[in-house]
């Protein structure tokens, strides 16, 4: 085997056993129906090389009564809207609820965190299906956008900028 | 090595990694113009990455395989010797430390602009395509320009070695002309005639008017071949297989594309009626000089033969007009060049044939000695005459006519569907070289919509060119372009448009079309 081949056969080694730290992922792999759940936004590097200034997180439809966890040295700011349809919480009706989760403070390229939030998970979020959260990290000059959801035919690993996704699970039975 | 050691480490300190190393910068900058050539070009990335593949393509048509090496988070190509002035292509793939591939390609030009480079076609497609058609203007001139001769001249079937030799061309050409639609599908998708066993080249062939051709071909060829069973109508059939053949030369080539079509395709049809009645007679002539009907035979084809040079006269003068419309233009250009080399090889047969008709016809009639032999070796060199004119006129093929030089016309349109919008793209000219993306993007309805960033990708089906990218420029109102793009290959191209709508949404349109050389 050629040198090339053999590093580039390391190369593949590497990437299966590191992949999930190359993206913004969540930390969980799956959610339950119905059920309250922490979510977990892992950022693993800058903005090539830039410190990442701001953390943007997307609410997706479907979860609800979100509650984001404050983080030592970093403002945190939430977007309230008005949801698409009302949503019966424990007895409550909700018409709007928090939809975008914003930090601001400074994460050097070279450092590692999370960012953490707590969201209801209803029924609008269909089963065995990955529910997506876009998250954008925000630099001083550029930004990084895992955005993009696989369409018909594709999957994440298709994608140059996948959005974090977890896989909803349907409710446990009673 | 360096690269290795490189990969080495990332392995054991994994939180170093990142996904997808990026371009960050080039020495020289894409696009530039430079005065000298540089040493080597440097690409640096986001992230230490390990070279793969890299190629160059120069000005000139040459492909050359690049040398690179890993320094850090940069590689090094090594400039190669002998690039020509110009602009060249730098096609490279390198992988990330975490396996993932990037590639691109990086344009620039030393000492002035050129003709961005297009790949060497490999597999030699357009030489191959050439041959064929000619052997096939053999194979025509020898079954439907005999049947020609044989129906206008001598009222009757050819017979003897002659017949033998006109089946022959019948049957050739035939086969020939179901080969070429092949090749001309090899040359479509610049494949190597290794591909000819797969059936990419034969859908494609089989969807360009050649495929027309071919069927003329055949018809003509069959058509010869019935005269010989058949006992009664046998002119009918001759005259049929004649006027095929001619149509078959008529139905493809550049005169399609002339302006008006019609007229350019009537006029290579009489053209070419002339050619193959001309050019067919020779042969059996060769064969008839010696025998009693010789007198009459000669006397007839004379008569007839200056009709033909009137038409061929006539006709190709008109066809270079339309072709060309300026004699400027006509002189310039490769297409002219070919064609002056076509009339010189005509004018010295149209020579050797006047001295046929005023010396030599008259003295094999008169029934002087040598004059049989003499008109003989005259007859064998408009032989030789004859199939060099046809190779000429197959070499058209290669040599584009000043107006489609020109100007490429208005270029490509491209739509694009998706869900949430549309996207109308147009591509000037939309031929290899250089060009000009405009995007129009609005919704379903149709109205503008506006959208934060947009980014081109157009790839090849050929693996070995990476992926052309480019950052699109908004001109407000769901208007954006693009700046100056190289394609440096013809055939099927594929455009992706990745559009960010807001600040968590972004969505890929698709579409592919074909570029022209």
């Amino acid at each position: 085997m050629s040198i090339k081949t053999f590093s580039l056969a390391t190369a593949l080694i590497v990437a299966t056993a590191q992949s999930a730290l190359a993206h913004a992922t969540l930390e969980q792999e799956s959610v339950t129906q119905n059920a309250t759940e922490k979510l977990t936004v892992r950022i693993g590097h800058g903005c090539d090389g830039a410190p990442t200034l701001r953390v943007r997180v997307r609410i997706p439809e479907g979860m609800i009564a979100v509650k984001p966890m404050p983080k030592a040295g970093w403002t945190l700011e939430t977007a309230v809207e008005p949801y698409a349809t009302p949503y019966d919480y424990y007895g409550n009706t909700l018409t709007e609820g928090v939809q975008e989760i914003v930090w601001s403070g400074e994460l050097d390229d070279a450092h590692y965190d999370e960012f953490v939030f707590r969201a209801h998970v209803t029924e609008i979020a269909e089963t065995d299906q990955v529910l997506y959260v876009p998250v954008v990290q925000e630099c001083a000059d550029a930004a990084e956008r895992w955005i993009e959801t696989p369409g018909v035919g594709q999957s994440s690993d298709d994608l140059e900028m996948p959005a974090p996704g977890v896989m909803v699970q349907p409710a446990a039975a009673n | 090595m360096l690269h290795l050691v490189i990969l080495l480490l990332a392995a054991l300190m994994p939180q170093v990694l990142s996904a997808h190393a990026q371009l960050r910068e080039s020495d020289p900058v894409a696009h530039a113009l430079l005065d000298s050539e540089p040493s080597e070009v440097v690409l640096t990335f986001s992230e230490p990455v390990a070279p793969t593949t890299f190629r160059w393509f120069g000005p000139d048509g040459e492909v050359v395989e690049g040398r690179a090496e890993a320094r850090d988070r940069q590689i090094v190509v090594a400039m190669p010797e002998g690039l020509s002035e110009g602009t060249r292509l730098l096609s490279w793939r390198v992988v990330s430390a975490d396996g993932h591939p990037v590639g691109g390609s990086l344009a620039f030009s030393v000492g002035g602009r050129s003709d961005p480079p297009a790949l060497a076609e490999s597999g030699r497609a357009d030489g191959m395509a050439v041959a064929l058609r000619a052997a096939i203007f053999v194979g025509l001139a020898l079954g439907a320009g005999g049947a020609g001769f044989a129906a206008l001249v001598l009222g009757g079937p050819l017979s003897g070695p002659a017949r033998l030799v006109q089946q022959a061309g019948a049957i050739g050409s035939g086969l020939l002309a179901v080969l070429s639609i092949g090749v001309q599908g090899l040359d479509l998708f610049d494949l190597p005639p290794p591909a000819l066993l797969t059936r990419t080249p034969w859908q494609a062939g089989l969807q360009s008017p050649l495929a027309w051709s071919c069927l003329f071909v055949l018809l003509s060829g069959a058509a010869v071949l019935l005269t010989g069973r058949i006992r009664h109508r046998q002119t009918m059939a001759q005259l049929a297989a004649f006027g095929l053949g001619a149509g078959s030369i008529a139905i493809a080539g550049h005169a399609l594309t002339a302006n008006p079509a019609w007229l350019a395709q009537a006029l290579v049809f009489l053209h070419a009626l002339a050619l193959l009645f001309w050019i067919g007679a020779l042969l059996p002539l060769l064969g008839l000089v010696t025998t009693p009907r010789a007198r009459f035979v000669l006397t007839r084809f004379s008569t007839l033969a200056i009709a033909a040079v009137g038409v061929l006269v006539v006709t190709g003068a008109n066809l270079a007009w339309l072709q060309s419309k300026s004699f400027a233009a006509l002189v310039a250009s490769d297409y002219g060049r070919l064609l002056g080399v076509k009339l010189g090889l005509v004018a010295m047969l149209l020579t050797l044939a006047a001295w046929n008709r005023l010396r030599l016809t008259p003295a094999v009639a008169t029934g002087m000695e040598r004059a049989a032999d003499a008109l003989r070796w005259s007859i064998r060199a408009e032989i030789c005459l004859a199939v060099l004119i046809l190779a000429a006129a197959a070499g058209f093929r290669l040599t584009p006519p000043p107006r489609a030089v020109e100007l490429g016309g208005s270029g490509l349109k491209l739509h694009m569907h998706h869900p949430a919008a549309l996207a109308e793209l147009h591509l000037a000219p939309g031929r290899v070289g250089a060009n000009e993306i405009t995007v129009a993007l609005g919704t379903m309805d149709g109205a503008p919509l506006a959208a934060h960033e947009m980014e081109i990708l157009l790839s090849h089906d050929r693996d070995e060119l990476e992926p052309i990218r480019a950052s699109a420029e908004r001109l407000g109102d769901g208007k954006w372009s693009a700046p100056v793009l190289f394609l440096p290959l013809a055939g099927e191209w594929e455009v992706s448009l990745r559009i960010r709508v807001s600040d968590f949404e972004q969505i890929t349109l698709s579409g592919s079309t074909t570029i022209d050389h």
